[in-house]
């Protein structure tokens, strides 16, 4: 029994002293995803590419529009007979099938190339951050800033990320 | 003595007038439209080059409806001088219509490389180019191209220096020519072979010099003040172009009391931007509007659509706003973070060195092109056919050779050729360009799609260029 009660004894010891050591060792840090987004120069560069890209699916749309639109004057203006009309009717028709999948088509497109861009510019963040992690003794990096209740300044190294990715242009 | 001294000055101002007058020889022209250069005054002879419309030349031995064409600076008039041949019936006093090109590419050599007659290391040695000179290059062959003096114009192969391998020559940079115009001294110009040798200094030359072979510095010309951007209405129809000529394509038509922004007054062509723009740069216009047009056919809009144009939302239609909510509106920011740190400096971190070999050496070799079209030499990387969207592609992958970013005119070109190669009945094509520097397993910089019939857009990922030489 006593033999029992030290070996308890020394278990418990055993793991306050190995918990102090390990967190010691451990050092968690943070990098806030947006921010790289917002504030570097790669990640402005990516929001403008974005931009076009919105334009040039906006041009289109427009273009189809009046598609639309100039067949539904044609529709108004003359006087057709009966065929003439079904046929300016199922060409309209189409003409505005076209149109509304063009508009959730561009909308999908910019959505996903949104999230492309967003990768590309982390993927270029991510070395240096791997760089940076090893460099300053973290173990591990956290990303999300939603699940974060307060960071202290010497563990964000979101300032450091966006400076090494602007010197690097 | 007095009058002894107005007659010496009168005849020193006639000899100078007669000796400038004997250097200024032929006419200045336009051209009309875009016009082919030949090497002898046949439609014909050889084909050495080509001016873009409203190029001014000088011209000079009209015979058989033929003239030689020279530089508009040129002091040699002998026939044997000319760069080139052509019509003299597509030359006009006048400008006409004006769609300027850029003589090839604007480079700088970063050792001293020699110039040779002919693409080949066994051609003759006519110069040998300092390290940091600027010069042209255009008429890429296999790995040389032809040299030209830094302010030529013409694109034709008899207006170039010699040939030089292209592997040494780097793209001039914003850098590199504010080097030059730092230090702007005389170049000596040593003669080798009778033919003039350029030993500048290590200041990079720009600007106007002489086009016969040697290379003058002179600082570049200083930006010339657009004028304001105004509010315009149109009272006619007016058409947008994509660019600044007349051959690029509709990107729209101003109807009558349709009310825009117009500025950025270049080559006769104005920059046209919608009534609500507030940021009046290059890459947010509509497109481009001839200026004589512009001026014939709109009125200053009235205080009012000015009042309208900052406190409304876009001048497009509607639904035609609500397919794109996402493009204009920057990404949303999430919640900060509660007490994170906005400040980077003042927080006691040590300055690190960040080992940057270690991700160089991660990045592939570029691919080895193999063919050529447009100028450019290419390697189709992949083709592959998918369905997207309910809709069938057929995608290129293709690298693209280049050392200057290729404009949109030009990759639309280039895509255009390949698709014309590729296409098929109800199928849509994607060409995805990727140019040297960049990771072809990722995003591509340039997307051009076409359906079966015509091009339907074309967008470049400017980001995909971060870590090469083109951003």
């Amino acid at each position: 029994m006593k033999i029992l009660k030290i070996s308890l004894t020394m278990f418990g010891i055993f793991l306050l002293l190995g918990g102090t050591a390990l967190a010691q060792t451990s050092k968690v840090g943070f990098v806030n995803p947006q921010r790289i987004i917002n504030e570097s120069k790669i990640g402005r560069i990516a929001q403008e590419d974005l931009a076009r890209l919105g334009k040039e699916k906006d041009r289109r749309v427009r273009e189809a529009l009046a598609v639309v639109e100039s067949l539904q004057e044609g529709l108004k203006a003359q006087t057709m007979s009966v065929t003439e009309q079904q046929s300016k009717e199922e060409e309209m028709r189409l003409a505005v099938r076209d149109y509304e999948r063009l508009v959730k088509n561009s909308n999908m497109e910019i959505q996903s190339e949104e999230r492309r861009l967003i990768q590309f510019v982390m993927r270029r963040a991510d070395s240096l951050l791997r760089a940076i992690a090893k460099e300053m003794g973290f173990t591990m990096i956290l990303t999300d800033p939603e699940i974060i209740g307060f960071v202290a300044d010497s563990m964000d190294i979101t300032d450091r990320v966006i400076r090494e990715l602007n010197s690097m242009m | 003595m007095r009058n002894i001294t107005i007659v010496l000055t009168t005849v020193a101002c006639l000899l100078f007038l007669v000796v400038a007058q004997a250097f200024a020889f032929g006419d200045i022209r336009y051209t009309d439209r875009p016009l082919n250069l030949r090497d002898g005054r046949s439609p014909k002879a050889k084909w050495v080059g080509n001016l873009y419309a409203g190029q001014k030349v000088r011209i000079a031995h009209l015979r058989d409806g033929w003239v030689a064409v020279y530089e508009p600076n040129a002091t040699d008039g002998s026939e044997a001088a000319a760069i080139g041949f052509s019509n003299v019936k597509y030359l006009q006093k006048k400008r006409t219509r004006y769609e300027p090109k850029e003589l090839g590419e604007l480079v700088y050599t970063y050792r001293a490389l020699n110039v040779r007659t002919k693409p080949d290391v066994r051609g003759r040695k006519i110069m040998t180019l300092k390290a940091g000179t600027h010069v042209r290059i255009d008429f890429p062959d296999e790995d040389w191209t032809r040299v030209f003096p830094p302010d030529a114009t013409i694109r034709s192969n008899l207006n170039g220096i010699g040939y030089s391998s292209v592997k040494y020559f780097k793209p001039a940079t914003k850098k590199s020519l504010a080097k030059a115009t730092k230090a702007p001294k005389p170049h000596p110009v040593q003669v080798e072979d009778g033919i003039p040798v350029v030993t500048e200094p290590d200041e990079i030359v720009t600007g106007q010099g002489q086009v016969s072979g040697s290379v003058a510095a002179t600082p570049p010309p200083a930006p010339i003040p657009a004028p304001k951007p105004k509010f315009v209405t149109a009272t006619t129809s007016i058409n947008v172009h994509t660019d600044r000529t007349t051959g690029s394509s509709l990107a729209r038509t101003l109807k009558p009391g349709d009310t825009v922004q117009v500025g950025l007054l270049q080559h006769g062509w104005y920059a046209v931007f919608s009534r609500n723009e507030l940021v009046l740069v290059k890459d947010r216009a509509i497109g481009y509007a001839l200026q004589s047009i512009v001026d014939k056919g709109t009125r200053t809009a009235s205080d009012q659509s000015r009042e309208l144009a900052l406190t409304t939302g876009p001048a497009v239609p509607a639904s035609a706003v609500k397919s794109v909510p996402k493009a204009a509106a920057p990404a949303p920011r999430p919640k900060p973070v509660a007490t994170s740190a906005q400040k980077s400096s003042g927080n006691g971190q040590k300055t690190i060195t960040i080992d940057r070999s270690s991700f160089t050496k991660t990045k592939k070799p570029d691919p080895t092109p193999n063919k050529t079209a447009h100028g450019y030499k290419y390697r189709l990387l992949e083709k592959s056919e998918t369905r997207q969207l309910g809709e069938p592609w057929i995608t290129l992958k293709v690298f693209l050779s280049t050392t200057k970013k290729p404009t949109r005119d030009s990759l639309k070109d280039f895509a255009s050729t390949l698709w014309k190669e590729n296409r098929r009945v109800t199928k849509n094509v994607a060409v995805l360009i990727y140019l040297p520097g960049m990771d072809v397993e990722d995003l591509a910089y340039g997307v051009i799609k076409f359906d079966d019939k015509q091009l339907l857009e074309i967008w470049v990922r400017e980001a995909t260029l971060f870590g090469t030489r083109f951003l």
